[in-house]
C-alpha cells in the first residue's frame, strides 16, 4: 500500500516494507549512537567535545539510502550521522570518538575527522565549508575517470553564507560535475540565529544564481528526504550536474554538547520541533498505512540498542595510540 | 643573461655540451607535459593555464594536447581550486593547481593548510592527498606589494607539505617530475623573474630527488645557502669576493621540505661560516630555520656568526629604485660578506 | 657587571709583558685610578690602575706569568644592575670595534679596551666564554691548545680559528713534557728499588715441553670460549699463582720496617707501551680461573697501551711477572717494584740442549729468573718458591684443576 506524505513536498513514493525498515534502521541507529555519545561524553570519559545530530537523522539517512558504497560523502563537524548512514561501523566511529587506536581514523581525527575509504566518506571536518569543496572535488576526479561515482556535501545553513559555497557551487556548476549539495537548514549556525545574518534565508533559491536546481524539503520527513535525494543523485550520475538540496530541520541539543541550547532559541521551539521526531513520524505512519508492524520496529530498536552498547563497549575497552607510532603518516611514501 | 652553471648531484646521462639550452618556463612545461602522459591520473587547473598556456607560459601547449577534460581554465576561485584539489585527490586523482601567483595561495590556507596536509596523518594513513600547488613567487620590476610574495616559510612550517623552490631550468624539471610522482602534497614555487632565463636541461628523462641540496659552487671560507633567485646573485656575488680572494662556497637548498641538513652541516665543517641569502623576510624564515640548525647541530664548527642577507622587512615597494634597495643585492651580498671574512662582525 | 683590566700596550713594540705584584686581593674594594698591580716588560715596570670602582673579583694572571698585550689580567665587578648595563644581543654590525693598542696613559687606554664592542652580555666569572667562537674552542679542546695564551683577532678580541693555526708548538710540546714526565716517574721508582731493597736473585732453567704441549691443546678451545689470543704469559701467571697458594711466606710484604700479609693474593704484570712500561694488577689471581686471567690480562694490556689505567688497576700487587720471551733474551733479571716482594723474570721459550737420563737430547726449554726482596724471605725460602714454580711450569696440567684450591692463607 502507498503511503502518501501530507507535509511539504510530500513524498508519492511506493515505498515497500523493506526500504522503511532500512530507513528506520538507520535513524535509529544514528539517533541511540548519538544519545550514547552524548551520555559518554557527559560522563566524563570521552576526549574533546561533540556536536549531536539528533533530529535530523532523515536527512543523513534519506539521502545516504540513495548513494552506492562507492560514491563519495564528505560531512561537517556535526558528522556522526553521515558517516554511520554512509556506512562507517559504529565501532569505529565509537571508538574514534573515544580517541583510541581501533576508531577510524586511529584515534587521530575524533569526532570532527572521521575518515573511511572504504564507503568513501571523505571525512567529517573540523571547517563546515572545505566539506563542499572536497566533495566537489571527487566529483570532478570521478568525471574525468569516467565512473558514474557521485558525491554529496552536507553543511548548514551556517555553511552557505562562506564563500566556499559561492565558488564551490559555481565552478562544479560550471563543469557539470557530478555531486549533490545539501544544506541541512536548522535556523542556527552555532548560537546564530540564521535570520539574523542572511537577508535571503531561502538556502534553495540560491541555485538559480548558479544555474542549477535548488529545492526544499521538509527535512523531517524521510520519505521526502529520500524522493528527492534520489532525483539529484540520479541527475548528477547521468551527467546532469549537480543540484543544491535545503532540508528544513532541527537539532534537540545545543550548538554542541554542553550547551543546553536554550541561550538562543526558546524551550517552546525546541519542544514544538521535537513534536515533529522524525524517527517517530516513519514509524508511526508507516503502521497507520500498515507497511509495518509495531514489533517490526520494536526488533530493531532492540537491535540496534545492542549494536550501540557493543560499539560503546568496545570503544572504552579500546587502547590509545602509543608514542612509538605519533609520528607515523605525516608524509606518505610507497614503502608504507 | 645569467650563466647558469647545471653541476648537479643526480645522473644526466648526457655530457653538457649535447644538452640543449631551454628556458625555465619551457623547461617546467616538459617536466609537467612527461608526466601527464606517464600517469592519467594528474590534470591541471588554474587561472588562464588553459588555451593560452598560461601566464608565464608555464602551462604552454598542455590544453592542446591532453584536452579540456584534463587541463581547465577555473574562475577567480583559489579556495574552490584548491578544495577541489584535495577532494580530487582523496578520490584517486593527482591535480596540479596553479595559482599563478604565489601570493594568491593565501586565498586558499585553509585548504592547504587544514585539509591538505593534514589528512593522511588524521585518517592514519588511509588516505593519501597528492596534490601539487604549483605557483611563481618573488619580485621583478616592481610586480609590487601583491604579486611579489615569497613567504614559502609558510608553508615549510606545516608538517605535512613538501616544498620546492627551484632555481634553474635543469631544476625546474627534475624537481617538478619528482613532485607528481610524489603522492604528497607538494607546494611548487617558481619564480616569476626566472621563468625567462636559460640553461642545460637534457632530452633524457632524469629526476631530481627532494631534500638534495646543489653545492653549485665549491669554496673554503665561507657556505652561502641560498634557494630561488638569490642562488644567481649568491653565485654573481662568489665571483666578486673571489677577486678579493675570498673563496665563497653556494649551496642551492631546491627543497625546503625535506631540507638537505647534511650537505649544509658538510659545508661548514669545511668553511666555519654560514650565511643564509633569501628573497623571503628574515623574521621566521628559511634563513632562520638554516641559522637554527647549524646553531644546534653544526655549533663547533662556527667559526663566525650566522649572517642572514633578506628582503629588508617591510611590503614590496613598487618604487624601482627602493624595490631594488630592499632585496638582496649583488653588491649587498658582496659587502655583508666581506665584513663577515674582514671579522667586523 | 665584570670589568676586564687587560695587559696594557706600553710602548709601541711591545707584544707582551709579565705580572709583577698584585697590590690587592679578590674580595678588595677598588676605587677608580686606584693602583691595583705592576707589570713588567723587556725594558720598564709600570703601575697599573683601575678605570672603575667596585670589588676585585678574580685574578686571572699570575706573578711572573708572561701573557700577550690585551689578555685579561683581572676582573672588577663594579655595582649596579647588570641587566641594565648588558648590552642587547643583538650584534650591531655597524659599529667598529676598537683597536687594542693604546699609547699613551695606562688608565685610559685600559678604559678604551673595555668599551670594546662586545654586544652580547657576559655573565659574571665566565669571562672568556663569548671571545671564543665554537669551532675554535673545539680546536683548542683537540689540540691542547691553552686559549688564555691566544690573542684573538675577532670584533672584540674574539680569538677564532685562524688564530689557533700559530699555535702547533704547544700541542706538541705537551705530550713531550707528558713523556718526559712518565720516564721521571719510572726513574724515580727503579733509583728507590735498587737503593731501597736488598733484592738477590735465583734462577733455573726448565723443561718446557710439558707447557708447550698444554698450550697448543688449549689455544685454540680458550681463544674460541674468549674471543681473545692464549698465551704462554697467561700460562705463567696462573703457574706464578698456584705456585704462591702453595708458598704463603712468599705472600707477604715489607712495609715501614713489619711485614704485612696481604688479604688477597695479587701479581702484577709488566707490559710495554709507548710511554714506557706499565705494571697493572690482577688482583686475587689465585681465584681466577685461566680463562679468566686470559681476558683480564687483556682487558689490562689494552688499558696500559692507550694510557687508560686507573690508579686502583695497579695497586696490591706482592710480585710482578716479566716476559721478555718474546724477544731473543735467554735471561735476565728484574728490578722489585717498590712495594712488592719479587719479581719473576722469563726469557725466550726454545730448544736448547738437555740432559735426560744421562743423555743429551733437545728440549723447549726456559729460564726463571726470581729476584726476591731479602727482608721478607731469605735464600731458602726464595728457593723453595722457585722450585714449585719450575715444578709447575714441568707440569703444567695442574694449573686447570687447582683453579679453585685454595691452599691455607697465612
Amino acid at each position: 500500500m502507498k503511503v502518501s506524505s501530507k507535509t511539504k513536498n510530500g513524498s508519492e513514493l511506493n515505498l515497500d516494507k523493506e526500504l522503511v525498515l532500512s530507513l528506520y534502521r538507520k535513524m535509529v541507529l544514528i539517533r541511540e549512537f548519538e544519545l550514547k555519545a552524548k551520555e559518554i561524553f557527559h560522563s566524563g570519559k570521552m576526549p574533546g567535545f561533540i556536536h549531536i545530530y539528533v533530529g535530523e537523522e532523515a536527512v543523513a539517512a534519506g539521502v545516504c539510502a540513495q548513494l552506492h558504497q562507492d560514491d563519495y560523502v564528505a560531512s561537517t563537524h556535526r558528522g556522526h550521522g553521515h558517516a554511520l548512514a554512509k556506512g562507517v561501523a559504529p565501532r569505529d566511529a565509537m571508538a574514534e570518538l573515544m580517541g583510541v587506536v581501533t576508531g577510524c581514523s586511529g584515534g587521530r581525527g575524533g569526532t570532527m575527522h572521521l575518515y573511511d575509504p572504504e564507503v568513501g566518506f571523505l571525512g567529517s571536518n573540523g571547517v563546515v565549508p572545505p566539506g563542499i569543496l572536497i566533495a566537489a572535488g571527487a566529483a570532478l576526479s570521478a568525471q574525468l575517470r569516467g565512473t558514474k561515482q557521485v558525491a554529496v556535501a552536507f553543511f548548514g545553513d551556517g555553511g552557505s553564507n562562506n564563500g566556499a559555497f559561492h565558488e564551490g557551487l559555481n565552478l562544479a556548476a560550471a563543469w557539470d560535475l557530478p555531486v549533490v549539495f545539501v544544506c541541512e537548514n536548522n535556523f542556527y549556525a552555532t548560537e546564530m540565529p540564521f535570520s539574523e545574518t542572511t537577508k535571503n534565508t531561502n538556502v534553495a533559491s540560491r541555485a538559480k544564481a548558479y544555474g542549477i536546481p535548488g529545492i526544499q524539503v521538509d527535512g523531517n520527513d524521510v520519505t521526502a528526504v529520500y524522493e528527492k535525494a534520489g532525483e539529484a543523485i540520479q541527475r548528477a550520475r547521468e551527467g546532469g550536474g549537480p543540484s543544491l538540496i535545503e532540508c528544513i530541520t532541527y537539532r534537540w541539543f545545543g550548538h554542541h554538547a554542553g550547551d543546553p541550547g536554550v541561550s538562543y532559541r526558546t524551550k517552546e521551539e525546541v519542544a514544538e520541533w521535537k513534536g515533529r521526531d522524525p524517527v517517530g513520524k516513519l514509524r508511526n505512519d508507516s503502521i497507520a498505512a500498515e507497511i509495518a508492524s509495531e514489533k517490526d520496529f520494536q526488533r530493531i530498536d532492540e537491535e540496534i540498542k545492542d549494536v550501540i552498547e557493543d560499539s560503546a563497549d568496545f570503544a572504552l575497552a579500546s587502547p590509545l595510540e602509543t608514542d612509538s607510532t605519533a609520528l607515523d603518516h605525516v608524509f606518505y611514501s610507497p614503502a608504507e | 643573461m645569467p650563466q647558469t652553471n647545471v653541476v648537479s648531484a643526480s645522473s644526466a646521462a648526457s655530457s653538457i655540451a649535447d644538452q640543449r639550452v631551454i628556458t625555465y618556463a619551457q623547461a617546467g612545461v616538459e617536466g609537467v607535459r612527461e608526466e601527464m602522459r606517464r600517469n592519467p591520473d594528474i590534470f591541471y587547473i588554474g587561472q588562464g593555464i588553459g588555451p593560452r598556456g598560461g601566464n608565464f607560459q608555464q602551462s604552454r601547449g598542455l590544453w592542446q594536447e591532453f584536452g579540456q577534460a584534463r587541463v581547465r581554465d577555473t574562475p577567480i576561485a583559489e579556495r574552490a581550486q584548491a578544495g577541489f584539489g584535495v577532494g580530487a585527490a582523496l578520490a584517486g586523482s593527482h591535480p596540479i593547481i596553479d595559482i599563478v601567483f604565489m601570493d594568491f595561495t593565501l586565498e586558499a590556507m585553509g585548504e592547504i593548510v587544514q585539509q591538505a596536509s593534514t589528512i593522511h596523518y588524521i585518517s592514519n594513513g588511509r588516505f593519501k592527498v597528492p596534490m601539487m600547488v604549483r605557483a611563481a613567487g618573488g619580485g621583478v620590476r616592481s610586480t609590487g606589494p601583491h604579486h611579489s610574495h615569497t613567504f614559502w616559510s609558510f608553508f615549510a612550517h606545516i608538517p605535512g607539505l613538501k616544498v620546492a623552490v627551484p632555481s634553474t631550468p635543469y631544476d625546474v624539471k627534475g624537481l617538478i617530475k619528482t613532485a607528481l610522482r610524489d603522492e604528497n602534497p607538494v607546494i611548487f614555487i617558481e619564480h616569476k623573474g626566472l621563468y625567462g632565463t636559460k640553461g642545460h636541461v637534457p632530452e633524457e628523462e632524469y629526476l631530481i630527488p627532494f631534500g638534495k641540496a646543489n653545492a653549485i659552487r665549491s669554496g673554503e671560507d665561507v657556505t652561502v645557502v641560498t634557494l630561488g633567485k638569490m642562488v644567481q646573485r649568491s653565485l654573481d656575488a662568489a665571483e666578486e669576493l673571489q677577486r678579493n680572494g675570498i673563496s665563497a662556497e653556494v649551496v642551492d637548498l631546491r627543497t625546503l621540505v625535506p631540507l638537505d641538513k647534511e650537505t649544509i652541516l658538510n659545508s661548514i665543517a669545511k668553511t666555519g661560516r654560514l650565511v643564509v641569502v633569501d628573497e623571503a623576510y628574515a623574521s621566521c624564515g628559511i634563513s632562520a630555520e638554516v641559522a637554527a640548525i647549524v646553531a644546534f647541530e653544526g655549533i663547533d664548527q662556527l667559526d663566525a656568526p650566522v649572517l642572514r642577507i633578506c628582503t629588508l622587512p617591510t611590503p614590496h615597494s613598487f618604487s624601482p629604485s627602493t624595490d631594488s634597495y630592499l632585496v638582496p643585492s649583488v653588491e649587498r651580498i658582496v659587502a655583508e660578506v666581506s665584513a663577515l671574512m674582514e671579522k667586523k662582525i | 657587571m665584570s670589568h676586564a683590566i687587560t695587559m696594557p700596550q706600553l710602548g709601541l713594540t711591545m707584544t707582551e709583558g709579565s705580572v709583577n705584584t698584585w697590590l690587592k686581593e679578590p674580595g678588595d674594594p677598588i676605587s677608580k685610578d686606584e693602583v691595583i698591580l705592576t707589570v713588567t716588560t723587556d725594558k720598564v715596570d709600570m703601575d697599573v690602575e683601575s678605570t672603575v670602582d667596585g670589588t676585585l673579583e678574580e685574578i686571572l694572571v699570575e706573578v711572573g706569568q708572561v701573557v700577550p698585550v690585551g689578555t685579561p689580567l683581572a676582573y672588577i665587578q663594579t655595582a649596579g644592575d647588570s641587566t641594565e648595563d648588558a648590552k642587547p644581543l643583538v650584534k650591531d654590525t655597524s659599529r667598529k670595534p676598537e683597536p687594542v693598542s693604546a699609547p699613551k696613559a695606562v688608565a685610559p687606554a685600559k678604559a678604551k679596551e673595555e668599551s670594546v664592542d662586545r654586544s652580547v652580555a657576559k655573565p659574571a666569572g665566565l669571562p672568556d666564554r663569548n671571545l671564543v667562537s665554537p669551532r675554535a674552542r673545539r680546536v683548542a679542546r683537540e689540540r691542547g691548545i691553552d686559549l688564555s695564551k691566544i690573542k684573538g683577532s675577532g670584533p672584540g678580541g674574539r680569538i677564532v680559528e685562524d688564530d689557533l693555526r700559530s699555535a702547533p708548538k704547544a700541542a706538541s710540546r705537551q705530550a713531550e713534557d707528558s713523556d718526559i714526565k712518565r720516564r721521571q716517574l719510572i726513574a724515580e721508582k727503579m733509583v728507590e728499588s735498587i737503593t731501597t731493597i736488598p733484592a738477590f736473585s735465583v734462577s733455573v732453567e726448565v723443561n718446557a715441553e710439558n707447557l708447550v704441549a698444554l698450550y697448543e691443546s688449549l689455544k685454540e678451545p680458550v681463544g674460541r670460549a674468549t674471543g681473545t689470543k692464549l698465551t704462554y704469559t697467561d700460562l705463567l701467571l696462573k703457574a706464578l699463582a698456584v705456585s704462591l697458594a702453595k708458598t704463603p711466606e712468599m705472600n707477604r710484604l715489607w712495609d715501614a720496617g713489619a711485614i704485612r700479609n696481604p688479604s688477597e693474593i695479587s701479581l702484577g704484570l709488566a707490559v710495554a707501551t709507548e710511554r714506557g712500561v706499565a705494571a697493572p694488577t690482577l688482583v686475587g689471581i689465585d681465584r681466577l680461573s685461566l680463562e679468566q686471567i686470559v681476558n683480564r690480562r687483556a682487558e689490562l694490556t689494552d688499558k696500559a697501551r692507550q694510557s687508560r689505567l686507573a690508579f686502583s688497576d695497579i695497586e696490591g700487587a706482592v710480585g710482578t711477572l716479566s716476559n721478555l720471551g718474546m724477544y731473543r733474551v735467554d735471561s735476565f733479571e728484574g728490578i722489585i717494584t717498590p712495594g712488592q716482594t719479587f719479581i719473576l723474570a722469563v726469557g725466550k721459550l726454545q730448544n736448547r740442549p738437555w740432559v735426560a737420563d744421562a743423555t743429551l737430547v733437545v728440549k723447549p726449554t726456559l729460564v726463571l729468573n726470581l729476584s726476591i726482596d731479602h727482608r721478607v724471605a731469605d735464600g731458602a725460602v726464595a728457593a723453595v718458591f722457585l722450585q714449585r714454580i719450575a715444578e709447575v711450569v714441568e707440569n703444567p696440567y695442574q694449573i686447570l684443576w687447582n683453579s679453585d684450591a685454595q691452599g691455607p692463607r697465612s
